[in-house]
């Protein structure tokens, strides 16, 4: 694949195998060896990068782990390794963790530089927890993180008092929180030859292969070389989150930071971003898609469970066509679902509810950040008085599916909330569960656990209801 | 931290070996290992693999020259093995070529065909087995047969503490060139430069003279790369030597968690009597130490774990015995604390069991106890320097011990489904090697004309600030700013017979030789500066890079007394050499003075519990370490800080698990999870204690790299704190790593 994208200051036009690892370009191609190879999954951080493109006319940047961003989707955007950042004097992101000892192999510095620098480069506000939440994929073995806390704190005083957030770019480049190049950058960005900005219309072959951020193609290695690779943040409008005709649309093309982002979503489900926090880390949110989660179906999957109780409808291209199916019946075994070779799921429909509706998500892991879960579980509860009039639950991390549960859902239509309805469909839940041993824990253990993400879940109801 | 080296940093501008250049005939090695944890090899079928484009060479035991060896204490592991392979990731074949997907490919391609042998995981079974390293080893004090008669009351109980993966950043590397025909230069990321040039002197079948290893930094170590980086560096020697060509081997991380040695397993039983007002009688423990398929540093870190049996206590009865059980599992290895963490999770363990049977507090049997000046370790050596009650003490005064206690059970009163818990964790820990020979170490200091000066030493920079420790002593030596110091790399050709950077004793020992090497010079110096201005030599005087006659206070500049002491042809170049005086030990006493001094602290660890969904998080450490005088007070800062982490990651996060046939399930860092920065508890408080100078190291400084490991010990006991709070009558093992999943499990 023939892409022209800029790296740090300088234009490239190249061939690569788009599902070529950004990282082993970066390092075995052009030398550039700020970006560390530390786990080669995503996991640690030490490879970050930050990616900036055009959505638009503005230009958008983000921190991402480059050893699993494929190459292809560099086409038409701006990649910044450290290298790009650095200038004359220190940065004062890299003065505060010289100051504060923030350092002390320096293996894994070049990765919180840089995440922390694609946070001041994005749209968010300056905060210390949003400091925080960009380094949450960061690993550091020696220092413990608290200098790294300190240097943040010291980072949050001096830009985030000097900045100017209608022009950020300008003002951080001000503060050499940045290269002065970056100015110039949209600019530079708009003649290139760049993406073809396909339209969902294009008609996909049967061995199409969609890359969302490619967190889990990369990683299973299941991304055989392929003559017909899309990219999906190349397709128009699949990453658009909006209300009309009483749904709510959530594009497949949506990163989990998007999500987070949505004041749609976080209007209607209250609380939503604070889950989405419990999933990996800012790193593979920024390219993780929504697509890419369900698709990828795997039993544990955040997305997957978590959308199963808002009564979705996905849309799918389907050849020239698109087709509508319920969510609750789309997977049908383990990695089985109804989605034929070159299909592409356009987005989720969400139906927008008028009155009163509850809904929660529940996540266990060894590690609370950055971990797959033992087991979790969402719900959603349609309530007139203490009345259930509908409800859905679901689970992941205990069937070969992100699991709808039916029979624990349909139960409870009617109920009123109490205890014993609680502890009734506890038994209900049970049956319909069949969670097997692995790394994440044995099954014993998931269904304990399942039973008490029940009992959270109504918990949090009761709360709520008062 | 040196300056330089952290602008390197933060930069992206420092090189880890695996960034570095490569010459255009490189080679990657490749490693084929076995899957199988134990069996014998049968056939190996290369396939197709010597015709993949870009494959040179595949190198088996055949091809070693010199001898197929690697242990360092024992003589017990070969490079390549020969026919039995006794853990899954023991290396077989070196495949050697042009490219690293090519290598790769290769390893598709063979064939190797193991007939399995029944593994063994659990050092239990080996013990019973007679699967040994060297017979057990006892320490016995006192007379613990008939001291139970006296105990009031006597518990006893089995401890497990789990495995932990090093996962320091950067993995496994090692470039090696040919030098000329007959001798190769090896660059390693290697805690022990000389292990590795005696290994690959041995392999290679030529004299240590002509295997030079260098060594820049490490992206840490951990213990992880003391004994675990030889294999990588000995093989890459291997190939660059057959083939006259470099090359380079890093591992992946997931060969690097699967194919290299960790953290000790530990499975103990232990026996504590005490009488009524909670004084300790007698105490007995047995350790079976899972080493693992081969005896790496095991025996030296079962030593270890005896030296720390009692931690803080000072106990009058006293029986351990420990015994080095071989396992199939990957060889583990050294990592902070070196057994010591093992060793006091168990007495911790037994105190937390002894509390619970005569319902009495932890903390009041821990403090009753602690050691005083004049107290003997069941080795026999007697307490110097005692610091373990003064630094409790201001822990309870500074961070209001009883108060938070209080305040904690009053909030257990009011809450069900948040629990909270504390728990305080004094640490003893000895200082030096416990084998007395490698307590030594060397420095080579050169000034150049222009005033400026290089140190070497044997010391290895693997993110613990010894360099800029290095670059404070000789700075304050020589009465000169610390930005005219460089330390060089750690080589083999400038200091030799290195021991390794280890046992936190990198900056104790290096330092002395440094600062005795710097004293040299500035008595040479001294002499050239009297002769030169016409004084006495003790009207000399050093300061801020100017050298003075103290008897009009005129001044000449360190640079000028260079330019001149050249011109006069004095030696701007000095060695030293350094020995930790008065330390032995009897093993066939198991009695002597082992460790030059102990570093001593207490911690406070506060946690809380969510009952329903079985997992925790701390709020608040607070810590009271004694660093002596620090050298550096930002790098003990984070020695301490970090330490404390990782400690606690072991008792919580790190879960290390194999299969019951002895293959890893936790072989990626996907699976295998160490703390992030959400996990840490929120706030830490650190007070380091320096107003007592230490007479055993330089400038009064003391060691910091491996104690504070020992307080996140203190974290599992909190959270235990929060479980019988949650449960009093809850059955919980005492195993570490505390998993939500056993959490839950013991709440049901
Ligand atoms: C470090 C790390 C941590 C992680 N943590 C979590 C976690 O906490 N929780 C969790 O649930 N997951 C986690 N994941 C898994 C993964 O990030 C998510 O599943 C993510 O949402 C996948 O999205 P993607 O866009 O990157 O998928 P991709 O890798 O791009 O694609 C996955 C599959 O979906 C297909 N696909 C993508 N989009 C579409 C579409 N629109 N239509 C049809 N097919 C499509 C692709 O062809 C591919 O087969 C983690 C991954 C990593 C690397």
């Amino acid at each position: 694949m023939k892409i022209n994208f800029i790296l740090n200051n300088e234009e490239l036009k190249i061939d690569i195998d788009p599902q070529f690892p950004t990282l082993r370009f970066l390092r075995e191609e052009k030398g550039l060896t700020s970006v560390k190879t530390g786990c080669g999954e995503g996991e640690c951080g030490a490879c970050t990068v930050i990616l900036g493109s055009l959505d638009n006319g503005v230009l958008n940047y983000k921190n991402v782990a480059s050893c699993i961003l494929p190459a292809g989707e560099l086409n038409g955007k701006h990649l910044v390794t450290l290298e790009g950042i650095n200038g004359p004097e220190l940065s004062p992101v890299q003065k505060a963790f010289v100051d504060e000892g923030a350092i002390q192999c320096g293996f894994c510095t070049p990765g919180f530089i840089m995440s922390i620098t694609g946070f001041l480069l994005s749209d968010r506000d300056i905060t210390m927890e949003n400091i925080l939440n960009s380094i949450d994929g960061n690993i550091c073995r020696c220092t413990g993180y608290y200098s790294i806390k300190r240097a943040a704190e010291k980072i949050l005083k001096i830009v985030g008092t000097g900045i100017d957030n209608k022009d950020r770019i300008s003002s951080l480049a001000g503060l050499s929180a940045i290269p002065d190049y970056f100015t110039e950058i949209p600019e530079r960005l708009k003649g290139l030859t760049g993406s073809p900005d396909m339209d969902s219309e294009s008609t996909a072959k049967e061995n199409t292969l969609y890359i969302g951020g490619g967190t889990d193609l990369l990683v299973s290695g299941s991304g055989k070389p392929n003559p017909d690779v899309r990219f999906i943040s190349d397709i128009k409008n699949i990453s658009d989150i909006f209300e009309d005709n009483n749904f709510i649309h959530v594009g497949a093309g949506s990163t989990v930071e998007d999500i987070i982002d949505s004041e749609i979503l976080n209007k209607y489900f209250p609380g939503i971003s604070d889950f989405m926090y419990l999933i990996s880390s800012q790193i593979i949110r920024n390219t993780a898609t929504l697509g890419g989660n369900i698709v990828n179906a795997s039993p544990i999957g955040d997305l997957s469970v978590l959308f199963l109780v808002l009564d979705p409808v996905l849309e799918i291209k389907s050849g020239d066509g698109i087709r509508e199916v319920l969510f609750k019946e789309f997977f049908k075994d383990y990695k089985v679902m109804d989605l034929e070779p070159g299909e592409l799921i356009l987005k989720i429909k969400i139906p927008v509810y008028p009155g009163k509706r509850f809904f929660n998500f529940e996540k266990v892991s060894r590690r609370k950040y950055l971990d797959i879960a033992s087991c979790n579980s969402a719900s959603c509860f349609y309530l007139e008085g203490d009345v259930i009039k509908k409800c859905d639950l679901s689970a992941g991390g205990v069937a070969p599916v992100p699991l709808y549960m039916k029979e624990s859902s349909a139960w409870l239509t009617g109920k009123e909330v109490s205890k014993e309805i609680m502890n009734k469909v506890i038994e209900i839940v049970m049956d319909e569960i069949s969670p097997i041993s692995d790394v994440r824990g044995s099954s014993d253990y998931k269904r304990e656990l399942l039973r008490r993400l029940i009992k959270a879940h109504f918990i949090k109801l009761n709360g709520w209801l008062k | 931290m040196n300056n330089n080296e952290v602008i390197k940093h933060v930069r992206g501008e420092s090189q880890f070996i695996d960034d570095l250049k490569l010459p255009h005939d490189i080679l990657y090695g490749t490693v084929l290992t076995s899957e199988i944890p134990h069996g014998k090899i049968e056939k190996i079928d290369l396939g197709n693999a010597l015709s993949i484009k870009g494959v040179v060479q595949i190198i088996d035991h055949h091809d070693i020259p010199g001898e197929n060896q690697i242990g360092a204490i024992i003589r017990d592991e070969e490079l390549l093995s020969e026919g039995i392979v006794k853990f899954a990731g023991e290396p077989i074949l070196l495949i050697l070529s042009e490219s690293l997907d090519s290598g790769r490919e290769a390893l598709k391609e063979i064939k190797v065909d193991i007939s399995p042998i029944p593994a063994i995981t659990d050092p239990r079974e080996s013990f019973r087995a007679g699967n040994l390293i060297v017979p057990p080893r006892t320490f016995d004090y006192g007379d613990t047969d008939s001291a139970w008669e006296k105990c009031e009351i006597v518990a006893e109980g089995r401890v497990e503490s789990g495995g932990q993966e090093h996962f320091y950043m950067e993995t496994q590397a090692s470039l090696a060139y040919p030098v000329e025909k007959d001798s190769v230069k090896v660059l390693s990321s290697t805690q022990s430069p000389t292990a590795v040039q005696k290994t690959v002197s041995g392999i290679l079948g030529i004299p240590m003279n002509r295997v030079e290893v260098d060594v820049r930094r490490l992206g840490g170590g951990f213990g992880g790369k003391e004994d675990q980086a030889t294999p990588w560096a000995a093989m890459a020697a291997l190939g660059a030597y057959i083939t006259k060509r470099p090359v380079k081997i890093v591992l992946s991380r997931s060969d690097d968690i699967r194919n290299t040695g960790k953290r000790h397993p530990f499975s103990s039983d232990f026996k504590i009597g005490l009488d009524s007002s909670g004084k300790i009688i007698a105490y007995e423990a047995t350790f079976y130490q899972n080493c693992g398929a081969y005896a790496d540093l095991s025996t030296a870190i079962l030593e270890r774990a005896l030296f720390h049996a009692t931690n803080s206590y000072y106990i009058p009865n006293v029986r351990v015995t420990g015994i080095s059980c071989y396992t199939n599992l990957p060889p583990f290895t050294a990592f902070r604390g070196f057994g010591g963490p093992q060793a006091m999770f168990v007495i911790e363990s037994a105190i937390s069991k002894a509390a619970t049977e005569i319902n009495m507090s932890a903390r009041k049997i821990q403090e009753m106890n602690l050691l005083k000046e004049g107290d003997v370790f069941p080795y026999g050596m007697v307490t110097e320097n005692c610091n373990i009650s003064a630094t409790w003490k201001k822990l309870e005064e500074k961070f209001q011990v009883e108060e938070t206690y209080k305040k904690i059970g009053e909030f257990n009163r009011k809450n069900d489904h948040i629990k909270k818990g504390a728990a305080v964790m004094p640490v003893s820990f000895g200082i030096s090697f416990t084998n007395k020979m490698l307590n030594q170490a060397g420095a080579l200091v050169h000034i150049y004309t222009d005033g400026s000066v290089s140190v070497s030493t044997g010391a290895v920079e693997m993110g613990q600030g010894v360099n800029k420790k290095m670059i404070n002593v000789a700075a304050e030596t020589l009465s000169i700013p610390s930005s005219r110091v460089r330390v060089e790399t750690t080589n083999t050709t400038r200091v030799a017979n290195t021991s390794p950077t280890a046992a936190s004793s990198g900056a104790d020992l290096n330092g002395m030789a440094t600062r005795s090497a710097c004293i040299g010079l500035v008595k040479r110096l001294r002499s050239v500066a009297a002769k030169s201005m016409g004084v006495d030599i003790d009207q000399i005087k050093f300061e801020s890079g100017k050298v003075f006659n103290t008897g009009n206070g005129q001044s000449i500049m360190w640079e000028e007394l260079i330019g001149k002491a050249y011109a006069e042809r004095v030696s701007l170049t000095s060695q030293a050499y350094y020995a930790t005086p008065d330390i032995y030990f009897d093993k066939t006493k198991e009695r002597g003075k082992p460790f030059a001094y102990h570093v001593f602290g207490t911690a406070l660890i506060e946690a809380e519990l969510d009952v329903l969904r079985g997992v925790y998080k701390f709020n608040r450490v607070s810590i009271v370490h004694d660093t002596g005088k620090s050298l550096d007070q930002q790098t003990d800062l984070g020695q301490i800080e970090g330490g404390f982490i990782q400690g606690l990651g072991w008792v919580t996060v790190e879960e290390l698990l194999f299969e019951e046939g002895g293959k890893i399930i936790t072989g990626g860092s996907s699976t295998y999870k160490v703390p992030d920065i959400k996990f840490i508890p929120d706030e830490i408080n650190v007070e380091m204690m320096q107003d007592l100078k230490n007479p055993y190291a330089v400038l009064g400084s003391k060691a910091v790299g491996e104690p504070p490991f020992m307080y996140g010990i203190g974290g599992y006991l909190a959270v235990r704190e929060c479980l019988f709070a949650a449960k009093p009558d809850v059955q919980l093992k005492y195993d570490c790593p505390l998993t939500p999943e056993k959490i839950t499990i013991s709440l049901m």
